[in-house]
């Protein structure tokens, strides 16, 4: 019983969502859901029309059997049916169209919301998994599980159903509150055995195999992911993805197909019970008539309506599976659009103690001259025990050139998180300029600092599109920066030049860049937007060393004034910073020059070594 | 006719596969071809048993046989609803497997191929896409429930009436051939706004992907991907509101020729109660099973249609599980026998260039790499090297010259084998989401001392050790909240391990340090040194500083070797080596 409680507890939470979702929709165009509740008043006659004029020409023809009264009643019926069926067909093309365009609505918010979100949010296997069933619903990917489009009609059609089932017992009554009340009863258990077998039904299809579906889809994923090609074969992975789709399909198997059973089982007594008290309602009219206590027209009409009754309660089962799914769907939606990002200050009254520390505007100052500040920062990643950073304090002066070294691992990338606002320090204080970074909106801090990071995007869009987005350019500008990353033989041979799209995902005549060609493009978009602070995480891993070696040469020019942080594998591109910093489990063990850093003999002097030996080891062979 | 062929080739995988399912799918159509008949016929008795007087009990009698056949019916229709569905979801796992089976054995070349790539994504919609397989197979049992029924109503109201059939019929038609209009007006709408729809969804990842997420917020690109979402959809409705036009003309005629219909059936049925003495009975069977025929007809040709439609995605399907391997050649049958020594390439005038774009990436190449021997190949971005590599691993064929393997070209030996004679680590090796076990050995989690000796060697022993499930923990948080995310170095290290696991005597590597720290580089060499002096090995690599562990170093230029020879000639040529080696070594030769 509880179990039951629990369950009507559950859906009116579906129902109340399903609410909510058409009170927006009642914000995107009022019109619409007026011409809904009217086309639902419509939608819940419509079989009364048919039942009506059947029990007048059934009279007719058995009575007094007149040839233009039957005509006319025929007519009437037909004209009425035909305006009710048109209608319903202009709606519900009406209805396609808006249903498309209130999707995209919902999408748009949850586009801007994921991009609202902090990088650590976002992140968040929690978060993922409900950002997917958010949009589940307004973008069906996978199995078509969810559509808005279902949602709406069905909402729609719970109603008609509903209503009609009232109208069904109404003339039921006639018959007797006998019928009336047993109608009723198989209604109500009916119902209930319905909605336990659909809520079953659904954690089947929804769980058990959205579950399984998820694993097998990643082992598809594999096959076919071209990125994973070269790896498949020649590790002759084939046998193997296949066992491991055995394997856990036979997992779920089993249980699976019990559920099935139990749900099935449900439905078949429901319908048996459904099936019997209809037979015997059957009857029951067949004697009355028998008796002659009502006419051949009234069976007919009892008849149909009985037929309606039962059409109306599969139509009210049907649409309770998918609205709860639905209703399931948009808790998380609803969920995941409160969720308030990380990346503003958490309350706004705090707004009123920061602007008193921005004396001067904050902007004029900061663009002139960036000072970095770590103040005893410490990370740690979430669900895990060891923190990734400790005890960084560092201070980055303007116009200062630095290099971070140090193992795989050493936390180089996460330092560099930090201060990109991607992550925010579990303890300890970035400040710019002597104001915490977390005290800024994101986008204004976001002005002052860019980055070149190791798996930049190169987006399907045009080449100057991938550099500039849609801010503002003039050619001038860009023109500086391809000639300063010697871009320009390669756009001169690309044939829309600046406008050539980027990748063949759009456009056969599209282009693939060169490995080379995408990272030098990477740090054109950087140097485009021409912020007074610069990261860049392993700028030339991909390239070989002359191409290497001219970006190095190159950059200091190109980086002139601004503020640059380099992590770099090679030791040789230190030798351009003003100062290094070393890395090692998380913290700082060095700081200074090439020639102080080699001169302490620590930690520094080892890595350099160590890479230096390998020429060495050349030179001294020769 | 195409479908008929494809109707067997499936049939015969779901009879292979699945028996039970052609049982449950036979009562399926028997239930539901059946099922609208059961009251329809009982009205028809019980109004004739009321309208002649036939008696109680016999009123009776024929609604106790309505309620018996009626369960039966209704009940086996819900069973056997379930069971369909259930099991044509089972059948998607095999067909995935055989699927995933075929494209890792497609040849490499066509994963650039963009007509096979786009005949394999289709080909997956039947899987992936969930229902297409279960849509089908239902289109296949409706159509044979709507012919049961058209027949059984043809049938009914022949004794009547012929001529109400043939008029019935002829509107029934005539829908049908509206909608087809519609629809086929609808599908050449569709595929001009596909690549709308494409690009959307490539939007809608802007947005959300983690994998854009960094650039998205530095570069502040939420107008951006908004502006550009806008376009795309405004562009896109103007498609929608088309076929929906054409979709309301459609369904408008069909109202009126529906009702055209409705009002012609009554009017005649009408007349024969007046003037025939048809019975109540029989006008109201007649009625209701004209409805029904209507709805069967519409039925039928909805399930042609989707069977038509679905029939493409199928017909991908099998094409692309029959297409052939050019380099699985069963001709082939030289195998080379596991543990067998390392042994020496020959290259003799290898010339290539990929399919569809004819610029030689390769010319000319002449080069010996002798038996466990290690060559280092160097060269400039785009000069040749990783598609030299593909063409020893057999991912392309040469389009001209030999390769040969121990003196026999590498195409007459058995495709397996040779695979399995091969161990390779990439620049972007790959960690799956399974254990570090199976990520290593790709068999069943299992105790093996050899990997955890391949782990101390690659001194990983002691991170995998500190995992919550040792080497059985998921090397993902994909699927597993206890799984766990290597690094860049400790994931690269792991590739490592799966590439000595395979114990093969020709080891090729592509770039395997780009990613490494010098210590870690350092500690690489020194593993690799050990473990390459058996096996032939092929190096790719920007660090110069691997020239440390290599007999030979092969310079390629524009698909050219350019220079051939061991370190110390290279360097004495003052040529290409010894300026790329130059740059990359001045830093650290000033401060020795």
């Amino acid at each position: 019983m509880s179990k039951l409680l629990a369950l009507t507890k559950e859906m009116m939470v579906y129902f109340h969502n399903i609410f909510r979702l058409y009170q927006k929709i009642w914000t995107f165009d009022k019109l619409y859901v007026v011409i809904s509740g009217l086309l639902i008043a419509m939608r819940v006659i419509h079989p009364f029309n048919g039942i009506l004029f059947l029990k007048w020409i059934v009279d007719e023809l058995t009575g007094q059997a007149r040839l233009p009264e039957t005509l006319l009643l025929i007519g009437l019926m037909c004209g009425i049916e035909f305006i009710i069926r048109s209608l319903d067909s202009i709606f519900w093309t009406y209805e396609q169209k808006k249903i498309l365009r209130f999707k995209t609505k919902f999408l748009k918010e949850i586009n801007l919301k994921t991009m609202n979100l902090s990088y650590q949010q976002i992140e968040d296997p929690q978060m993922i998994d409900d950002r997917q069933k958010a949009m589940e619903i307004f973008y069906p990917g996978q199995a078509h599980f969810m559509d808005l489009q279902n949602t709406i009609i069905d909402s729609k059609q719970l109603i008609v159903n509903t209503l009609q089932l009232f109208g069904v017992i109404a003339i039921l009554l006639t018959l007797g509150p006998v019928i009336f009340i047993v109608l009723l009863l198989t209604y109500f258990v009916s119902l209930i055995l319905n909605t336990i077998a659909s809520h079953k039904e659904f954690n089947v299809w929804s769980n058990s195999l959205v579950h399984i579906g998820r694993r097998i889809g990643y082992f598809q994923e594999l096959s076919t992911d071209f990125a994973y090609a070269k790896e498949m074969r020649m590790n002759q992975l084939g046998q193997w993805i296949e066992d491991k789709m055995q394997y856990y399909f036979k997992q779920v198997k089993k249980d699976v197909t019990k559920a099935v059973h139990a749900f099935t089982w449900m439905n078949i007594i429901s319908n048996t019970l459904q099936v019997i008290v209809n037979g015997g309602v059957y009857f029951y009219i067949g004697w009355l008539a028998y008796n002659a206590v009502i006419s051949l027209s009234e069976i007919v009409v009892y008849m149909t309506s009985l037929g309606v009754f039962v059409n109306a309660l599969f139509g009210i089962t049907a649409c309770i599976i998918s609205l709860q799914k639905a209703g399931m769907h948009l808790s998380t939606y609803f969920k995941y659009l409160q969720t308030v990002t990380l990346n503003e200050a958490q309350q706004q009254d705090d707004e009123s103690t920061q602007d008193s520390n921005w004396s001067i505007d904050p902007k004029q100052e900061i663009k002139t001259s960036i000072k970095i500040e770590f103040v005893d920062v410490w990370f740690q990643y979430p669900n895990q025990e060891e923190y990734t950073l400790k005890h960084i304090n560092l201070t980055i002066n303007p116009g200062e050139k630095l290099a971070i070294v140090g193992e795989n691992g050493a936390g180089k990338t996460t330092l560099i998180k930090l201060l990109l606002r991607l992550y925010k320090p579990t303890k300890g204080k970035i400040l710019i300029n002597g104001t915490d970074i977390h005290d800024l909106h994101f986008d204004d801090y976001t002005n002052y600092i860019t980055a070149v990071f190791q798996d930049f995007n190169i987006l399907n869009f045009s080449l100057l599109h991938n550099i500039v987005f849609d801010n503002e350019y003039s050619d001038e500008s860009i023109a500086e920066i391809i000639r300063d990353l010697n871009l320009e033989d390669t756009i001169e041979k690309l044939p829309h030049h600046l406008h050539t799209e980027l990748g063949r995902l759009f456009h056969q005549e599209g282009v693939e860049l060169s490995g080379g060609q995408q990272q030098k493009l990477a740090i054109a978009r950087a140097l485009f937007k021409d912020s007074p602070f610069i990261v860049l995480d392993e700028p030339t891993a991909m390239l070989s060393p002359k191409a290497e070696y001219e970006i190095y040469t190159n950059f200091s020019g190109l980086t002139k004034d601004k503020t640059t942080v380099y992590i770099s594998h090679r030791m040789s591109s230190c030798r351009f910073c003003d100062r290094i910093i070393v890395m090692k489990m998380g913290e700082i063990i060095e700081i200074g020059s090439h020639e102080q850093l080699m001169r302490e003999r620590g930690e520094y002097e080892r890595l350099y070594t160590t890479q230096a030996e390998f020429y060495k080891n050349l030179e001294v062979a020769k | 006719m195409k479908i008929m062929g494809n109707l067997a080739s499936l049939y015969k995988l779901v009879f292979i596969n699945s028996k039970i399912y052609l049982l449950i799918s036979l009562l399926h159509i028997i239930s539901n071809a059946v099922a609208p008949f059961v009251t329809i016929i009982y009205f028809k008795y019980l109004l004739d048993a009321l309208q002649f007087g036939y008696g109680l009990p016999y009123i009776l009698k024929i609604t106790l046989t309505m309620i018996a056949i009626h369960l039966v019916v209704t009940n086996t229709q819900i069973y056997t609803k379930s069971a369909t569905t259930l099991h044509s979801k089972w059948l998607l796992v095999p067909l995935t497997a055989m699927f995933c089976q075929k494209s890792i054995e497609m040849d490499y070349k066509y994963t650039e191929d963009q007509t096979i790539i786009e005949e394999m994504n289709r080909a997956s919609f039947v899987l992936a896409n969930g229902d297409n397989l279960e849509k089908y197979l239902e289109a296949v049992n409706g159509i044979f429930v709507a012919i049961i029924q058209l027949a059984f109503i043809t049938i009914l109201a022949t004794l009547l009436n012929p001529l109400l059939i043939i008029f019935v019929l002829a509107v029934s038609v005539i829908n049908a051939f509206v909608s087809l209009w519609v629809q086929r007006k609808n599908y050449s709408l569709h595929r001009e706004s596909l690549p709308v729809d494409r690009k959307w969804r490539y939007i809608i990842d802007l947005a959300t992907d983690l994998k854009f997420a960094k650039e998205v917020r530095l570069f502040q690109l939420k107008n951006f991907v908004i502006r550009n979402g806008d376009e795309n959809r405004s562009a896109f409705f103007s498609y929608f509101d088309r076929t929906n036009g054409n979709e309301r003309k459609g369904l408008l005629i069909n109202t009126i020729t529906n009702i055209s219909q409705e009002v012609m059936v009554l009017i005649i049925l009408a007349y024969a109660v007046i003037f025939r003495g048809l019975s109540i009975g029989n006008f109201v069977v007649l009625m209701n099973g004209i409805r029904q025929f209507s709805d069967s007809f519409r039925a039928l040709f909805e399930q042609v249609v989707n069977l038509y439609t679905i029939n493409n995605y199928i017909n991908d399907f099998f094409v692309f599980m029959s297409r052939k391997s050019e380099l699985r050649n069963p001709a082939s049958k030289i195998k080379i026998k596991p543990g067998s020594p390392a042994g020496k390439f020959e290259l003799v005038n290898v010339s290539f260039h990929y399919p569809h774009n004819p610029r030689m990436i390769l010319k000319n190449v002449n080069l010996t790499i002798e038996a466990g021997e290690c060559l280092v190949i160097v060269g400039e971005n785009g000069a040749g090297k990783t598609t030299l590599v593909k063409l020893l691993m057999r991912l392309y064929d040469v389009t001209s010259g030999e390769i040969k393997y121990n003196g026999i070209n590498i195409k007459q030996y058995d495709y397996d084998s040779y695979m399995y004679a091969l161990a390779t680590v990439f620049q972007d090796y790959k960690i799956f989401a399974v254990s570090a076990y199976e990520n290593i050995t790709f068999k069943r989690n299992d105790h093996d001392p050899y990997v955890q000796s391949l782990l101390q060697q690659n001194q990983l022993l002691e991170k995998i050790k500190s995992l919550p499930h040792q080497e059985n923990t998921v090397l993902s948080k994909r699927f597993e909240s206890d799984g766990i995310e290597l690094s860049g170095g400790q994931a690269q290290k792991l590739a490592f391990c799966r590439a000595m696991y395979k114990q093969s005597p020709v080891l090729i590597l592509d770039e395997p340090s780009a990613s490494l720290s010098p210590i870690a580089e350092n500690e690489m060499y020194i593993a690799f040194a050990k473990v390459i002096q058996n096996k032939t090995t092929i190096f790719i690599s920007h660090r110069l500083s691997s020239s440390t562990i290599s007999d030979k170093i092969c310079v390629l230029d524009d698909g050219e070797v350019a220079e051939y020879g061991t370190h110390e000639e290279l360097l004495k040529q003052k040529g290409l080596y010894h300026h790329m080696y130059e740059l990359q070594s001045r830093y650290y030769k000033e401060s020795v």
